[in-house]
């Protein structure tokens, strides 16, 4: 260690310095809006409303969650909450079961239409009929406006699949004819030994498809009508609260009108959107990255 | 599986050879009846993901078919009228049709100049720091942007250059922006903002590819450049960027081929009447006027055409790339 630091030479230090620094700052710029929307929901939303600028910490240092208060006085936010989380959760739970079904059947040996089935697959990485057809065959099958529509279409992709076979193919084969011969079935085999065996590879797909459609809304707006805005998941709920000034079932309980609140209580709904990838956020930058990997030596 | 077909064709052979009275498909029917008497919990399976793929994947291929159609919610795909290339005449002589592929260009232009290229120098960057805690609290800060969904990021932006925002404060003091208007509003501001926000919210996530490729450069490469006396510029240009040229440069075809498939999402959320002009690209057009406005036919047109001309934009990519970096993706 010490002959390590007599190398260091006065250039090297100061190039060392302004590398770090320069790293820093980018992650500084990377952090800082972040900082801004959980302060601006701790504030005061009187006071937040006619605040000019960044904020550090809440405006005038003074901490209030009353913004949240009211925020959970709103049962759309509530209920898209709920919806989201029954998407989110029977989408990527369903997705699993059917791509680990199928990756568990594509490395098997000896199988005759493995090689088609599998290109099967993997064209529809690159082909798709976008996103008018899309909707098409959706409402054609009698989805749209129903909560099956946030589940089924987009639960299973061929980059799933893929990143689960590479997991599977790294299993030895000595390991599940052991099993086999000891009278297990093809199910059990995938059952008992296969699945707890890449069980990092489907967690890595799960949180993939976890991220996915917790943030999603695009296909919820197109498959959902405003009619059925009790289907609604968070992220559209978010949108229209955000973006589209739509103030529907936001009560304050105060008479000031309600333009005096909404940026407070804007951003407070930006922190309870976000909470459950925050929490799961070193989780999610660990696999992520393995994924982006896997993902990568597959393409 | 080779195995499967080299002995399926000795079978046939010898088939033939020693029994030139059996049938070709009789040993071939055997074959699937013996792979189907074998296998079928195999192909049990798979029979929902293959259902799946027919489904949402193959099912909507076959409907861009709608694209030769007068398309009719209520008639249904099979008995809508066709119409040959009606909808694509239409579409090069729409009003919005040069509007629409500009700011398409434009903003793909913008995306592969800055937002592809961002990533690579923070890679760089990143591969510099040596201290892995250092490194573990840079990438965990870089990351973070690309997990906050796109509408929450629309609303953080639509916050921060608001009237009362930091950004439209400094813009307004610039005279960049008239008093008391949304930086969203202003047509002159609207790509740039969408641009870097992309980058804010891609450029860690991104990095990681090119930080491991990085990552598996023979550190020998870099004694032998420290001999010789190469500064750290120098290291980068000879060593660390060719290691890694392979890697940009798929990346890049790949980004080519879905270049006119500008991310959507956040143009939609964002744009509004006095921005439609330099924010409408291709996608957010078929989202509004086709799927949601109920023109399917017309916009599944538009959508055929933007892929054909995605696929053509992939192949000259891929052929200029073998031709010149000898790396390709097919």
């Amino acid at each position: 260690m010490e002959k390590r630091k007599k190398k260091y030479s006065t250039g090297t230090i100061i190039r060392m310095v302004i590398l770090y620094g320069i790293l820093a700052l980018i992650a500084i710029l990377c952090v800082l809006p972040v900082i801004h929307v959980l302060m601006a929901s701790l504030s005061n939303p009187m006071k937040f409303v006619s605040y000019k600028g960044f904020l550090f910490w809440p405006v005038d240092g003074d901490f209030s969650v009353q913004a949240y208060e009211m925020l959970f006085r709103n049962e759309y936010f509530w209920r898209s909450y709920l919806n989201t989380i029954l998407y989110t959760s029977a989408s990527v739970i369903l997705g699993l079961v059917i791509s680990i079904m199928a990756s568990y059947a594509l490395c098997r040996k000896g199988m005759l239409f493995k090689r088609p089935i599998l290109f099967f697959i993997l064209v529809t990485m690159f082909f798709n009929g976008g996103m008018v057809p899309f909707y098409i065959v959706v409402h054609g099958l009698g989805l749209v406006n129903t909560p099956w529509a946030m589940i089924l279409p987009t639960c299973c992709n061929a980059l799933n699949i893929v990143m689960l076979r590479t997991g599977m193919m790294a299993i030895p084969d000595s390991i599940r004819e052991a099993a086999e011969i000891d009278g297990a079935g093809p199910v059990r085999v995938m059952v008992q030994i296969i699945v707890p065996l890449c069980v990092p590879f489907i967690v890595v797909v799960a949180l993939f498809n976890f991220v996915a459609q917790w943030n999603s809304w695009a296909n919820a707006s197109l498959f959902l009508t405003a009619e059925h805005q009790e289907l609604y998941p968070l992220q559209l709920i978010m949108r229209d609260i955000l973006l589209y000034d739509n103030r529907s079932g936001i009560s304050t309980g105060s008479l000031l009108p309600i333009s005096v609140f909404l940026p407070g209580i804007r951003m407070a709904a930006v922190v309870i959107a976000s909470l459950p990838l925050i929490i799961a956020y070193p989780f999610l930058q660990k696999h992520f990255e393995k994924g982006m990997v896997i993902g990568g030596v597959k393409e | 599986m080779a195995e499967k077909i080299k002995s399926l064709a000795q079978d046939l052979e010898t088939a033939e050879g020693k029994q030139p009275q059996t049938p070709k498909y009789a040993k071939i029917g055997k074959l699937l009846k013996k792979d189907a008497k074998k296998n079928w919990a195999m192909y049990l399976l798979l029979l929902p993901a293959v259902i799946f793929f027919a489904v949402f994947c193959y099912a909507p291929m076959i409907g861009l078919l709608m694209a030769f159609q007068d398309f009719d919610l209520n008639l249904g795909f099979f008995q809508s009228p066709w119409v040959g290339f009606k909808h694509f005449a239409a579409f090069f002589h729409d009003m919005y049709f040069w509007r629409l592929l500009g700011n398409t260009l434009l903003f793909s232009l913008y995306d592969i100049l800055f937002v592809f290229t961002t990533p690579i120098l923070l890679a760089l960057l990143i591969n510099g720091v040596k201290r892995r805690r250092y490194r573990r609290v840079i990438l965990t800060a870089v990351y973070l942007p690309y997990f906050i969904s796109t509408v929450v990021v629309c609303g953080i932006i639509s916050s921060l250059v608001d009237t009362n925002g930091i950004f439209g404060i400094i813009f307004t003091k610039l005279g960049l922006l008239e008093e008391g208007m949304s930086m969203l509003g202003d047509p002159r501001h609207f790509r740039a903002i969408n641009i870097v926000s992309n980058i804010w919210q891609t450029v860690g996530f991104n990095s990681v590819i090119y930080v491991a490729a990085l990552g598996g450069i023979d550190p020998c490469l870099y004694e032998a450049a420290d001999l010789d006396g190469a500064n750290w510029f120098k290291k980068v240009l000879h060593i660390a960027l060719p290691s890694i040229l392979p890697t940009i440069m798929m990346m890049l075809i790949m980004k080519i081929g879905m270049m006119l498939n500008v991310n959507f999402e956040k143009i939609y959320l964002l744009y509004s009447t006095p921005t439609y002009n330099v924010g409408e690209v291709i996608s957010t057009y078929i989202y509004r006027y086709g799927a949601i406005g109920g023109n399917y036919s017309y916009t599944t047109a538009i959508g055929l055409f933007q892929s054909v001309f995605g696929f053509v934009l992939l192949l000259i990519a891929n052929w200029l790339s073998r031709k010149f970096t000898s790396s390709s993706v097919f």
